[in-house]
């Protein structure tokens, strides 16, 4: 959500954004009296409930799990000390799955937090070197919950876990081990939620600029030289939470595969203003404040007036917001910025809705990642899908069917893959298996940031160690 | 570079800065007071200060550029109109607001009514205290904005003014149905106040705290709000408590060392007080932190200096004046407190209630006739200020003063006793004046 208005062109709303943030707290001069008009924060910056990734996919070490992974708390410097992110207690963290194709929630899984303050005199975060979770050394701790919800009822699957603490200096983390925040859920299964090296890459500085695309640089209507993309997520840490579990905790059963809806949201509760009626503010209803299936659809798709909308509504009715795929905003942006590549088509474009909304059927009909044509902004994951042994970070565009827009991988190049599906670049592999358009040189274009910065990890949560606040000496 | 920022900013400014070595004229012994201990702590909260306040200053300057280069750009001109409220905010410094109204203006002209821009606006018109204004911007972003929680802020904050709390808090309560959030939550904890549920306000502001996950100025803006309930509360620890943790989220935050001032002053240590007061007056003279010290000099017997710091608010009230704020209530109650013309202050306080019809205006109009010695005529309007069943210290004072001054005197002093078992230290200057006549 954060991640503002990522492709569009308006690079703006996000420095208003930042803006607003800071508008938020503040000096508030006033007249002489304390019976002033109170200025309370009208925009509300909201990162611990902002969920800014998504990742599905058929688990490369352990073929019969899946691993479901949601971000939260975008660009996080490591070296933000001493009050260090975390979640928030007060927000529901929920992972959703939908195995039939109606849009609603069949699985469920729903992270709560818990923080304890060691000492509430020191603003210290540690003590001491931290060696693990539990360390005594360690001021703030967090734990969390993770409940499983189905139709047929709630169980806890774990609580009291703990949340791995912020990797901040060799002489307050000696060691990280990342395998100390793995929660073992039983039965293979597996759940995770700490700070972690923010998977997305990106090159957010060219992109805010009018859409640039700095390899790309020479064809645009403002033509610069050529140079290298810059990832612009690179050195930033975030908060994640993960589950690895068997792919018949998420399908209907009978079923051994299958194909699922996959979206991840945070939630508030609700209170009232007057509690007269003997309510307490643990009764009101929940909230939801963000929400992310595919990536970057808040960014690229959605209108600035709708985003707040649109972060509010659940999938299920995003029939709503049709015509903002059908229609994209970027494709006009593309053929006005990039007069040199050959024209996208505008409108009609039922390819950009088959992909995001409903998912696609191959020429004979079977579903690949097709669940019916409820319209849902999801991610949808074929499970039958095996793992591949060498991912292409161009997924599905490359042949890869392991990849995105089947599920999502923390390799995959979604930028990319985006960019090139709304300027008609599919590539050979599309046009031939799905006779989807495939415009050269649209099918070549990137923002030419092609990896993380930091190695995935080869075992759950597969996502890189945080970066160390020690070593972080700012952003180019 | 200073003489540059004076330039280009004019004469607001300039007054500004000198009323800042006006302020700090006075300050030299408490500078010499300041022990050894806590220098350093001090230094490293002004170099933080910098830093910070500077991000504004430099974002602002960036947008100018911005504007100059593509003056019909309605996203920038927004962005600008925000970034000078900010600095608004940050320096006290009003002649930011006209500059802010301009770029927004032009922002809605060239942007077709951009929804962020009539945001900006109403935000503008609340920092003005023109509520009308606010209230009407507030419902055009609403048609432009379907379904998003932003302009019921502004929407619900005017209708507050405006004395028409029913539909104020059904605005609050539809933003927080489509967004709790620290924005909403702390409307929640305001309407809560409001109403006289105090210890349901601190619940709400606590998930207001927790929503700024750990954002400097949010955080610091929130914990302030918690210092000020709880010592309201008669919670001084607590208080104390949630400033420290203020100037620690945010160094050298200025509400939370006006804050700091009240919590040493309802701890019983004036000097502490005085000098916590004249840090935040060095900061950023604020009339609400140099009214402050007036009255903790005035308190401790220093009337000469209190009455510099007076004559420092009037000029400083006419500066807002200038940039278009109004000030009226605020300068009537503070020209009621001070004796200063007491029939134009009626008329005053009469102009600044049609404007602003809350239970404040009220509380104004009667006030300012009952330090007039139209102590009958005030009853009323003071009776109207509690209709709400605020439990506030200083308007249950006020109606107490009503009553002692028409020669109620055993009234009075129920009403006094009510004020300080509402909020122990409700008032620097008139505490200490009620608890005079309960326990003598």
């Amino acid at each position: 959500m954060k991640r503002g208005v990522l492709l569009v062109g308006l690079g703006a709303a996000v420095a208003l954004t930042v803006v607003l943030a800071a508008f938020v707290g503040a000096v508030r001069p006033q007249g002489a009296a304390a019976s002033s008009h109170r200025e309370a924060p009208l925009i509300a910056d909201d990162p611990a409930a902002d969920n800014t990734d998504v990742y599905a996919f058929v688990s490369p070490d352990n073929k019969d799990t899946v691993t479901i992974i949601a971000n939260y708390i975008p660009f996080e410097d490591p070296a933000g000390g001493p009050n260090y992110y975390r979640f928030d207690p007060t927000a529901r963290y929920e992972l959703h799955v939908d195995n039939n194709g109606d849009a609603r929630d069949d699985v469920t899984y729903q992270f709560r937090f818990k923080t304890s303050v060691g000492n509430p005199n020191t603003f210290l975060y540690n003590t001491g070197p931290v060696a693990s979770p539990g360390d005594p050394n360690l001021n703030v701790k967090q734990t969390y919950s993770v409940t499983r919800i189905t139709s047929g009822g709630s169980s806890t699957l774990v609580s009291g876990a703990p949340v791995l603490p912020a990797n901040i200096g060799p002489r307050s983390n000696p060691s990280y081990v990342t395998a100390q925040g793995v929660a073992d859920l039983g039965g293979g299964r597996k759940a995770f939620a700490g700070p972690r090296d923010d998977p997305f890459f990106v090159d957010l500085g060219s992109i805010f600029d009018l859409l640039g695309l700095r390899g790309f640089n020479p064809a645009h209507l403002i033509p610069l030289a050529g140079a290298a993309g810059e990832d612009g997520v690179k050195n930033y840490n975030t908060h994640t939470i993960a589950i690895q579990v068997p792919k018949t905790d998420l399908l209907a059963a009978p079923a051994a595969d299958g194909i699922i809806g996959v979206y991840a949201s945070a939630s508030r509760q609700k209170i009232r203003i007057l509690r007269g009626d003997g309510s307490s503010d643990s009764e009101g209803p929940w909230v939801q404040v963000s929400r992310l299936g595919n990536p970057l659809i808040n960014e690229v798709v959605i209108p600035v007036g709708k985003k707040d909308y649109w972060n509010a509504s659940s999938p299920r009715n995003d029939a709503q917001f049709l015509n903002y795929y059908r229609s994209p905003e970027l494709a006009s942006l593309v053929n006005l910025l990039y007069p040199v590549l050959p024209d996208t088509p505008t409108d009609a474009r039922d390819d950009l809705v088959a992909v995001l909304l409903t998912g696609v059927k191959l020429p004979d009909g079977t579903p690949f990642t097709f669940t019916g044509d409820r319209k849902a902004d999801l991610l949808r994951l074929n499970t039958a899908v095996p793992p591949t042994a060498s991912p292409n970070p161009l997924g599905v565009l490359a042949g890869d069917l392991q990849g995105f827009p089947n599920g999502r991988r923390l390799v995959d190049d979604v930028t990319d893959i985006e960019i090139r599906a709304v300027a008609c670049g599919y590539g050979s592999a599309l046009q031939g298996l799905l006779g989807l358009c495939n415009l050269s040189p649209n099918n070549v274009v990137g923002d030419s940031v092609d990896a993380n910065e930091n190695a995935f990890l080869s075992t759950f949560p597969y996502v890189a160690t945080p970066n160390r606040g020690y070593e972080h000496t700012g952003h180019e | 570079m200073r003489r540059k920022t004076i330039l280009f900013v004019g004469g607001a400014t300039a007054v500004a800065l000198a009323l800042g070595g006006l302020v700090g004229g006075v300050l030299t012994e408490s500078r010499g007071s300041t022990s050894p201990t806590t220098a350093p702590v001090a230094l490293a909260d002004r170099a933080l200060t910098g830093a910070a306040a500077s991000i504004g200053a430099s974002a602002t300057s960036a947008l100018e550029a911005r504007v100059r280069a593509e003056p019909k750009d309605a996203e920038a001109l927004t962005e600008l109109g925000f970034a000078y409220q900010l600095r608004w905010r940050e320096t006290a410094d009003a002649s930011y607001l006209p500059r802010s109204e301009a770029a927004l203006t032009r922002a809605v002209r060239y942007g077709t009514d951009d929804a962020n821009a009539v945001l900006g606006l109403g935000s503008l018109a609340l920092i003005r205290h023109e509520f009308r204004d606010a209230l009407t911007y507030g419902r055009r972003a609403q048609r432009l904005l379907p379904g998003s929680y932003r302009p019921y802020g502004v929407v619900g904050d005017a209708l507050v003014e405006l004395g028409r709390y029913e539909d104020a808090f059904a605005a609050f309560d539809r933003m927080i149905s489509l967004r709790p959030s620290l924005a909403s939550y702390a409307r929640v904890a305001y309407a809560r106040e409001l109403v006289g549920d105090r210890p349901g306000a601190v619940a709400a502001m606590r998930l207001a705290l927790e929503s700024a996950s750990g954002q400097p100025e949010p955080t610091a803006w929130a914990h302030v709000e918690l210092a000020k309930l709880e010592l309201a509360l008669g919670h001084a620890q607590a208080a104390r408590r949630h400033t420290t943790a203020a100037l620690r989220a945010f160094p050298g935050y200025p509400s939370a060392r006006v804050e700091l001032a009240q919590v040493e002053a309802a701890a019983g240590s004036l000097p502490a007080a005085i000098r916590a007061a004249r840090l935040a007056t060095e900061a950023t003279p604020t009339a609400q932190a140099v009214t402050l010290l007036g009255d903790l000099l005035d308190r401790s017997g220093r009337r000469d200096e209190a009455r510099r710091q007076r004559d420092t608010v009037a000029v400083i009230d006419r500066l807002l004046a200038a940039s278009g704020v109004r000030v009226d209530l605020e300068s009537a109650v503070y020209r009621a407190d001070n004796l200063i013309r007491p029939v134009e202050t009626v008329a005053l306080a009469r102009r600044a209630r049609a404007d602003r019809p809350s239970i404040y205006g009220d509380d104004a109009v009667g006030w300012a006739l009952a330090r007039g010695g139209r102590c009958e005529e005030a009853i009323p309007w003071l009776e109207r200020a509690l209709r709400l069943g605020t439990q506030d210290g200083l308007l249950y004072f006020h109606r107490g003063y009503a009553a002692g001054c028409a020669g109620r005197r055993v009234e009075m002093r129920t009403w006094y006793a009510r004020a300080l078992a509402a909020n122990p230290a409700f008032s620097v200057r008139w505490a200490p004046v009620a608890r005079a006549h309960v326990s003598g």
